[in-house]
């Protein structure tokens, strides 16, 4: 227990002394060849100064003056690319870090217009409200600026589900800038686009912030949402520029070309001045060598943030998951519990907190009464959060765009601030940290939308008939909307008339559809401890794994338990309880084949051995929360365990699979426990090698084998089969599934990427040190069996083998 | 790999591949609604003409209502307007022009749903008016999309002549719903020029039958016939049955509407959509003689009424209208005759008019009227006696000086309610004891 103390009124010293113990450990580790060493990396990240642009001589002197009011001279680089693009007429997407100026990128270009033609109309677009409220005050603060200086009323106005019915008509009349989200343009705006004629007549630009947040399934309503946009667009005879600001991803302008549909020039010369930054992975050291066993990372991650807490440095802490995130506030907490109303400087941040509390936390992290967060990635995107010291991310974050926009949270303009990543004994994670190297050299991930996906576009296509008839000849995405309408006339949802497919229901599709998650329900939670109150909600996919009957809910640290689940009603109602556990649930997943797209055979070492078969194609997945087990807190021991009966959920997806022949098997030479375990453990390292090729979140993909569930066998490690191993079938199958219905595009280039996969999942397996299998390899051998790290090797070698014969 | 179609028809119909289809239709849309043959074939089959404005068409069906007809109790002659007609008793902007009786026309719409938005077509408006003593229906039909630019122009045309529009409802959905039309094809609403007289405010004050107590009489926000939330007894249907004594016949039920018109689209046949427009026929001409008979009631005054709720509210809106004389009287009748709620009602408002006339002593008398009137037996006061109480506890303390009094009623009113009010009411007694002490203790020399 220790005090925290006030601000240090010297940051820079205070972090070169909390640094001070990891660089030398680092340097110690490098001087004696410790091939294990507790900080794999130290990275420093050298200071850059500011590159300046004038004021491009076009841009309105009233804009000029407003902005020099504010103490802006001149433009960085990046920001007189982008407005010289915008007033060009071009599209741009502009890649910047945190911090470095972007919302002038387009807000320069789109006030500049309004100035010089009243009748000008934009429309902004944020993932979350809460970044359009807080840009809402920045660009409301130039326009009555604009208007002091003669440059008449700009009207600036959010419009999302929190714009009270009575203020939406003056919206409408009165925004030159609308402030929305793609919900609210899904299904507030574009489906009443005849109340906003006035805005769409006029509509010279669209802005899509934070456009690197539109991957997977939101990315690809986000399309549909944008072709319905443009169909609007045409209809009311204006064509918008756009400009999206992305953080830092490997295909910015790709992304903005398949979103939007349009080319795009790309604006990635940051001209933004950067203070001196100290990158550092951390390797929790190993327990238990026999089992691969390292410390906890969580423990870890403790351990660090209160070295930087202790010296009075502001530091935000990244999680994995909400479970995660609540476990890190409660260790936080007690560690400075000492103090009375100490403990309120650490707070917990993360998606299901109400509105109120958020902003509450936000503010806190300005003014500096927080000295520290826990955070999901609920802040990684651009909230406002002041510039904070440190950043420690509990784990690999998944994918190295999210790592960077987590390290980004800590930083400013100039002096100097630290990103510490702690690696747990994931596959993934001890990659990264082993091979710092790849992740400094290797370009961020692919961000990848999959606008066709016939789920979703079903959806929006129903969505535009309703805004719009379309037309016998109208095209519509990449596929045959033509097919798709005759589909949908069956079923009554248009009818071919007049040349047109008008709509034919009663119902608004628009409020059928979510854009956020397959189903727009949510569960509430309800505490009933004192009265009735909602404290929380969850997403329908996880409502049933986190708040089952029994289930720990935890809010800040505060423990709840579930005592009544009402899935029908989507409901949780829990009490305040206090134990020293949490709760981990058990989900039980069945894949079958519904068709197949495409097959490859490794090519036959010998005349009539196939050796396997590797597939993608459409699955049918199953699953369903089975049970869940009672986990103590900072030993992790399993304590109790219970059965749940809940509904199961089913999904419709692509899937990349793997078939073994019954022939390479057969040449196997090991009992057919031992090859079930093989499986299993290589199944469990490719499912991890996976997402590095494909670049993607570890989330967006499922695993099972044979259909089979391969419980655990997630990035958190720990493999463990409880009751009786089931047996595999005479072909094995290791299924790869994209994690979303109707698939989102991975399994497509994991088919092509099959011999990578391979070859690389053979090089984690064996690089890896341990005896016989542990988390960061084939899993740990308590839980996978004691020849799987043999058994999958040997399989990898067949598999490599038989294509080197070729 | 299977084919687009059939993945497509899996997820419409949310079966994921275990089963085939079970249906295995065919799209064939039918040609013969096509093109402005179909028009012309719809319209004679219809029995109407056509409306063409450059490829677009819609159909126009006129129909009469003889003079002599009678509908419900009414004549169809004497449902006419003239310019004297005291319909500015209900709303001012209606009479607002000199020459407001001269062309008015009733109007209402039949729409593809409910939740507004783009893809929400009114397929069928009906515009009615008086000719030579006969009321005239014309409807404007929608064949099919493309026909709306004809609607709309032979709308604008329609409207550019009326004096004055009626409606139903139209406040709040059948003028937005046209005028989001006329956006859709950007241009111009011709609404904005028209006055416009929407006849369900007042009818919710003659013959809403209010559920609730409370003087605010609060109804739900939107009102319209079709709406899910209208109070049953101010539906246009409702009203017609039990003030006009009309009974429908064989009458569409508005829920169906849309679907009877997709039925229209998909086959072409008109047997599915008559229906909707001798019901949108019916509706108007109801609304002309609910109009005809309010203006009657306004301008003969109570005595004309045939329910005691009846002058109560219409005591309301000569109320609102600023004629505190009439207001006064129509109070007075309600609360000689009616049964006991309305009574109560008409009591309450006679109280509140006759405070703010100064006239204290009648106001307490009428406040007395109400707790008279009271349930009794539960002994559990309602809103009103509450209001009716503190009314003349106020009084006695202030006006009449009856301390005793006072606090008897402050005593009952403590007893009776909770929270803020059982504050005011602690307070209240508080200080009615102090001045009875004080006046006890007073010398009276």
């Amino acid at each position: 227990m220790s005090l925290l103390p006030a601000l240090p009124s010297d940051k820079e010293q205070s972090l070169q002394l909390a640094l001070s113990r990891m660089l030398a450990s680092h340097e110690a580790a490098a001087r004696s060849g410790d091939d294990d060493p507790h900080v794999t990396a130290v990275k420093r990240l050298a200071p850059a100064p500011a590159i300046f642009e004038p004021f491009p001589d076009a841009m309105d002197p009233r804009l000029q003056q407003a902005l020099r009011a504010r103490g802006i001279e001149r433009l960085y680089r990046h920001q007189a690319d982008a407005v010289a693009h915008a007033l060009a007429g071009r599209n741009a997407v502009i890649v910047t870090p945190t911090a470095s100026g972007k919302t002038l990128c387009y807000n320069a270009p789109v006030l500049h217009s309004i100035l010089n033609d009243p009748s000008t109309r934009a429309l902004y677009l944020f993932p979350t409200k809460a970044l359009a409220q807080d840009q809402l005050a920045e660009l409301h603060q130039l326009a009555e600026r604009l208007g002091g200086l003669g440059g008449g009323d700009i009207g600036v106005f959010t419009y999302d589900g929190d714009t009270p019915q009575d203020a939406r008509r003056a919206v409408r009349g009165r925004a030159h800038v609308v402030l929305s989200n793609p919900d609210m343009l899904h299904s507030g705006i574009l489906p009443h686009h005849p109340r906003w004629a006035k805005l769409f007549e006029n509509l010279k630009f669209v802005v899509i912030d934070e456009l690197h947040a539109y991957r997977g399934v939101f990315g690809s309503h986000l399309a549909n949402i944008i072709r319905r946009l443009h169909r609007v667009c045409r209809h009311y005879g204006s064509s918008p520029v756009f400009i999206c600001s992305s953080a830092t991803i490997a295909n910015p302008r790709e992304l903005a070309e398949r979103l939007v549909g349009e080319p795009f020039e790309l604006v990635d010369q940051n001209g933004a001045p950067r203070g001196e930054k100290f990158f550092l992975f951390v390797n929790p050291p190993v327990v238990n060598a026999q089992l691969g066993i390292r410390k906890s990372y969580l423990a870890e991650t403790r351990r660090i943030a209160v070295e930087f807490l202790k010296r009075g440095l502001q530091a935000i802490v990244f999680a994995q998951s909400r479970l995660s995130t609540e476990i890190l506030t409660t260790y936080l907490k007690d560690a400075f519990s000492g103090a009375p109303g100490a403990s309120d400087v650490i707070r917990g941040y993360r998606g299901g907190y109400l509105p109120l509390r958020r902003r509450e936390i936000e503010r806190g992290l300005r003014t500096g009464d927080v000295r520290c967060v826990v955070s999901t990635n609920a802040l990684e995107l651009g909230i406002d959060i002041g510039a904070l010291d440190v950043s420690v991310l509990a784990g690999y974050p998944g994918s190295i765009a999210a790592t960077w926009q987590r390290a980004g949270r800590a930083g400013r303009r100039t002096g100097r601030s630290a990103a510490v990543l702690v690696a747990s004994s994931s596959p993934i994670d001890q990659f990264v940290v082993r091979h710092p190297e790849y992740f400094f050299g290797a370009s961020p991930e692919h961000a990848l939308v999959n606008p066709d996906n016939l789920h979703i576009l079903l959806d929006h296509v129903k969505c535009a008939a309703f805004e719009l008839p379309f037309t016998t000849d109208e095209q519509y995405g990449t596929l045959n909307v033509q097919e798709i309408l005759t589909v949908l006339a069956e079923d009554g949802f248009v009818h071919l008339v007049d040349d047109r497919w008008q709509w034919t229901q009663e119902s608004y599709p628009a409020d059928a559809v979510s854009l956020r998650s397959v189903t727009s329900d949510n569960f509430v939670v309800v505490d009933m401890t004192d009265g009735e109150r909602v404290i929380g909600e969850t997403d329908f996919t996880s409502g049933p794994a986190t708040l089952h009957e029994k289930a720990i809910y935890i809010v800040e640290g505060q423990l709840f338990q579930v005592e009544r689940f009402d899935f029908d009603g989507r409901k949780a109602f829990v009490r305040q309880v206090e134990c020293d556990y949490y709760t981990d649930a058990i989900t039980y997943t069945k894949v079958t084949i519904l068709d197949t797209f495409a097959d490859a055979e490794e090519r036959p070492k010998a005349e009539g051995q196939r050796p396997a078969t590797c597939f993608h194609g459409e699955v049918h997945v199953v699953s369903r929360v089975v049970g869940f087990k009672k986990i103590k807190f900072y030993t992790n021991e399993n304590v109790g365990s219970g059965e749940l009966d809940l509904p199961e959920q089913q999904m419709h997806t692509t899937s990349y699979w793997l078939r073994l022949s019954p022939e390479l098997m057969a040449t196997i030479p090991f009992g057919s426990a031992d090859r079930r375990d093989g499986v299993i453990g290589l199944a469990y390292a490719m499912r991890n090698v996976a997402p590095l090729l494909l670049m993607c979140d570890s989330h967006d993909l499922g695993l099972s084998v044979d259909g089979l569930p391969v419980e655990g066998a997630s990035r958190m490690g720990g493999t463990s089969r409880g009751g009786a191993a089931p047996e595999l079938s005479s072909e094995p199958t290791i299924f790869i599934y994209d994690n979303y219905p109707g698939g989102i595009g991975f399994s497509e280039p994991l088919f092509g990427l099959h011999d990578v996969l391979i070859a690389r999942t053979r090089e984690l397996i064996d690089e890896c040190a341990c005896e016989s299998g542990c988390p960061s390899c084939v899993g740990p051998e308590g839980a996978t069996g004691p020849l799987a790290k043999a058994v999958a090797s040997r399989l990898l070698q067949e598999l490599l083998a038989s294509r080197a014969a070729a | 790999m299977r084919d687009l179609a059939t993945r497509l028809r899996e997820i419409v119909r949310q079966q994921p591949g275990t089963a085939p289809p079970v249906r295995e239709l065919t799209y064939v849309p039918d040609l013969a609604t096509d093109g402005i043959e179909a028009v012309d074939d719809a319209a004679a089959r219809l029995g109407g003409t056509l409306h063409r404005v450059g490829r677009s068409a819609c159909v126009v069906v006129d129909r009469r209502s003889g003079s002599d007809d009678w509908h419900g109790r009414q004549r169809v002659s004497s449902l006419a307007l003239d310019r004297d007609a005291p319909i500015g008793l209900f709303d001012p902007r209606a009479s607002a022009h000199p020459d407001w009786a001269d062309r008015i026309v009733f109007f209402d719409i039949e729409t593809t749903g409910l939740s507004g938005g783009a893809g929400t077509l009114a397929f069928l408006a009906g515009c009615g008016w008086f000719d030579d003593g006969d009321f005239l229906v014309r409807q404007f039909f929608l064949v099919g999309p493309a026909g709306e630019p004809a609607l709309l122009d032979a709308l604008t045309g329609i409207f550019q002549s009326a004096s004055l529009l009626v409606t139903y409802n139209g406040r709040s959905f059948d003028v937005p719903t046209m005028d989001t039309r006329w956006a859709f094809h950007r241009s111009e609403a011709p609404t904005t020029a028209v006055p416009h007289f929407d006849m369900l405010p007042p009818a919710r004050k003659l013959w809403g039958r209010r559920e609730d107590q409370d003087l605010g009489g609060r109804c739900p926000k939107r009102l319209g016939e079709t709406t899910p939330e209208v109070l049953p007894s101010c539906t246009l249907t409702a009203l017609e049955r039990s003030v006009l004594g009309v009974h429908r016949q064989g009458d569409v039920p508005g829920l169906e509407i849309p679907s009877r018109y997709f039925r229209f689209l998909r086959t072409g046949n008109p047997a599915a959509i008559e229906g909707v427009f001798a019901h949108n026929r019916h509706d108007l001409l109801s609304l002309a003689a609910l109009t005809a008979h309010a203006v009657s009631l306004a301008r003969e005054g109570p005595d004309a009424c045939r329910e005691a709720s009846e002058q109560e509210g219409l005591g309301r809106l000569y109320e609102n209208a600023g004629d505190c004389d009439r207001a006064t009287y129509a109070y007075e009748r309600a609360a000689a005759t009616g049964t006991v709620e309305v009574r109560r009602q008409a009591l309450s408002r006679l109280a509140l008019l006759l405070r703010r006339q100064a006239r204290h002593a009648e106001a307490a008398a009428a406040w007395q009227g109400v707790l008279e009137l009271a349930a009794g037996d539960n002994g559990a006061l309602t809103p009103l006696d509450r209001r009716a109480a503190l009314a003349l506890a106020i009084h006695h303390e202030h006006r009449a000086r009856d301390l005793t009094v006072a606090k008897q009623y402050a005593d009952t009113l403590r007893a009776e309610t909770s929270g803020r009010s059982r504050q005011d009411a602690e307070y209240r007694v508080g200080r009615l004891e102090r001045k009875m002490k004080s006046r006890a203790e007073r010398p009276l020399w």
